[in-house]
């Protein structure tokens, strides 16, 4: 009957063909969504890295986390390393590991952070080619950043104020050099340009390229630079990030020796990791710090199931679409299968004269709902992944992460399983009328 | 060989039917003959075991039909009866070919796709056994329904009105295309029309008056 039933929906093209359609959308638009989420979701959880808490300015505790965690939004402003110091002295009984980030400089559209070398554990991170920074103006990039820019291990570049690309915004000082080339780690790494916190100061101290060898401070003297005249350009109407305007002359070695002896400098935020996240003090440290400094604490898992819920709502809008679509098509496939059995009443009947059994006219019916709506299915699924190829690049754009057509997973097998579904139920009710066929009535002609 | 006795059946709220007992020998064509309405068609499908009779006996063979039980009828009917409707049928999506194997395997008779193409070429439309049969005409069809009724070697072979639409000539070919084939393989035929043409032609006639068949 299986056979019966397929040549039934092949000699039928234009009923396949408005009934597979009309499913595929369905099925494609819920595909596509749930690929979208699942890929999105992955990214930012991968991102998360275990940090425990972002401190920075004051401001919206979800553009904190986006900017510093996810290097999508701008920062909130910056917190001077004095505030910042006791979080990040190494003996906090409270503290793992806080990591400083300084951000607000950018190459060819690459955000350039200024943190210390730790920052590529937090992702797993590997070096591909060359080495991980050490001195101030060094860079070690991301694997993204390596693809798609002109920068190479020995490549010099100056970076630019903000995080669009802007000619007129480049650094007149503070040439970076690349020493090093991360290998993919499928998270926000990927994208950014690593220097140490040094490097950013640097850019605004009007610091000229530094070789390695006059990075040893040991008996360095800094005084008697002369910037008068220097030129800083427009900086208005773009976020300074960690710029530090002073013409301080001194060199920096990007160390956290380094970075404390200049309280008077600034940063963007600093990356928390708890020694034990049930601690009492642990839990009490971001009411502290919001409520008895100038500073803001951020916890990044609760701001991301914030922002997830505010997604939510609009692909939870779009899913039910998607099914709604897929339940007309169940509807239609309905209707068709009806429809048929009053043009084919009298070939079922005959069917039943040569020998069929009322339960094989059941199954025919059935079988050709299922072949309607698994063909529909298939379909649908291999939209979603053709969408979600060519989406790809747009989402990359948007969110900064790599996004990719995604192979088929458990959703999609459930996906599967519920258009089935629907095309067994489209089918009951026309196979039950083929079950109950009044032979002596159809073949009487009554 | 078919026996017929005393067969009665009962309209659900309508008339009581009583037919003449008869007997059609294997190889033999009887014809029943009667005006419209006089209960030809429900006589047929009463042979046929789509309808169950009030009371008395249909034997094919030397099966009962009122023995066979309502799960098992449809497969009897299938392997042992074959039946020409008057108007020309088919599974449209399948093959002349397709549709006879499909009709082998609904009965649960062994397939034989070289007694099949036997029959086609007996009945001059082997040519078409890959066609779809809305691409046959009227005649070829019908050529293609008696190929149908004969796949199975079925003992009784039913026609319902196989000759009404047809002119003198075609009217006789038809009938004697039926009459030859039913005898090749040994089956009963049973000829159920009001065209008068064949009471000539065929070994029994029983003539359906609507005051007999009425009670």
């Amino acid at each position: 009957m299986f056979k019966v039933a397929w040549k039934n929906i092949m000699h039928r093209p234009l009923t396949l063909t408005l009934n597979i359609l009309l499913l595929s959308l369905g099925v494609g638009l819920m595909s596509f969504l749930f690929t979208m989420n699942d890929q999105l979701k992955e990214k930012f959880d991968k991102n998360l890295a275990d940090i425990d808490l972002v401190i920075g300015a004051k401001g919206s505790p979800l553009q904190m986390i986006l900017c510093n965690m996810y290097h999508i939004d701008n920062p909130t402003g910056n917190i001077s390393v004095e505030e910042a110091m006791p979080y990040l002295r190494p003996k906090n009984p409270i503290i793992k590991q806080a990591m400083p980030l300084s951000l607000g400089d950018s190459y060819q559209g690459y955000r350039i952070v200024g943190t210390e070398k730790e920052f590529i554990d937090l992702y797993d991170g590997e070096i591909s080619e060359g080495k991980m920074f050490s001195y101030t103006l060094e860079a070690t990039i991301g694997a993204t950043v390596a693809k798609e820019s002109d920068l190479k291990i020995g490549s010099v570049f100056k970076s630019s104020h903000g995080f669009i690309e802007d000619e007129d915004m480049t650094h007149d000082h503070g040439q970076m050099k690349v020493v090093g080339i991360l290998k993919p780690s499928g998270s926000v790494m990927d994208q950014l340009i690593l220097t140490p916190t040094s490097s950013v100061w640097a850019a605004h101290d009007h610091v000229e390229e530094v070789t390695e060898e006059a990075h040893d401070h040991e008996g360095h003297d800094h005084e008697g630079h002369d910037h008068e005249g220097h030129d800083h350009g427009d900086h208005e109407g773009h976020d300074h990030g960690a710029h530090d305007h002073s013409h301080d002359t001194h060199v920096h070695d990007g160390g956290r020796a380094d970075l404390l002896s200049h309280p008077e400098k600034e940063i963007t935020a600093l990356l928390i990791k708890y020694v034990s996240r049930t601690n009492i003090h642990a839990l009490n440290l971001p009411r502290f710090i919001n409520n008895d400094t100038d500073m803001m604490a951020a916890s990044p898992p609760i701001e991301i199931n914030r922002l997830y819920s505010m997604m939510g709502t609009g692909t939870r809008a779009l899913q039910i679409l998607g099914f709604l679509i897929a339940l007309v098509s169940g509807i239609s496939i309905f209707i068709s299968l009806l429809n048929s059995l009053k043009e084919r009443a009298y070939e079922l009947s005959l069917l039943r004269v040569s020998g069929a059994s009322p339960t094989q006219l059941f199954s025919l019916v059935i079988f050709e709902g299922l072949i309607l709506s698994f063909i529909g299915a298939i379909l649908g699924l291999i939209f979603g992944r053709v969408a979600m190829y060519f989406m790809a690049e747009r989402l990359g754009v948007a969110y900064g992460y790599e996004f990719g057509a995604g192979i088929f997973g458990l959703n999609d097998v459930y996906i599967l399983i519920a258009a089935l579904v629907l095309g067994f139920l489209a089918s009951i009710i026309p196979a039950s009328r083929a079950y109950g066929i009044d032979i002596h009535k159809v073949l009487s002609g009554k | 060989m078919i026996r017929v006795n005393e067969l009665k059946y009962q309209y659900p709220k309508g008339p009581k039917l009583q037919f003449p007992s008869f007997e059609v020998a294997a190889g033999e064509a009887c014809l029943i003959l009667g005006q419209s309405g006089v209960g030809k068609t429900t006589l047929l499908h009463l042979l046929a075991g789509l309808m169950r009779a009030k009371s008395g006996t249909i034997l094919i063979g030397d099966q009962d039909l009122s023995k066979i039980s309502k799960t098992a009828i449809d497969k009897f009917r299938g392997a042992q009866i074959g039946i020409v409707f008057q108007k020309n049928h088919f599974v449209e999506a399948l093959s002349v070919m397709e549709n006879l194997m499909l009709t082998q395997k609904l009965s649960g008779v062994s397939k034989d796709g070289a007694f099949a193409n036997a029959i086609l070429e007996r009945l001059n439309i082997q040519q078409y056994k890959n066609k779809l049969t809305n691409q046959l005409s009227e005649g070829e069809k019908q050529r293609v329904s008696i190929a149908r009724a004969l796949v199975n070697r079925p003992t009784l072979i039913l026609a319902d009105e196989p000759t009404s639409a047809l002119d003198d000539d075609n009217c006789k070919a038809v009938f004697e295309l039926l009459k030859s084939q039913a005898e090749e393989i040994g089956a009963a035929l049973i000829i159920v029309t009001h065209d008068g043409r064949l009471k000539d032609l065929v070994d029994q006639r029983i003539i359906l008056n609507k005051d007999e068949v009425n009670v």
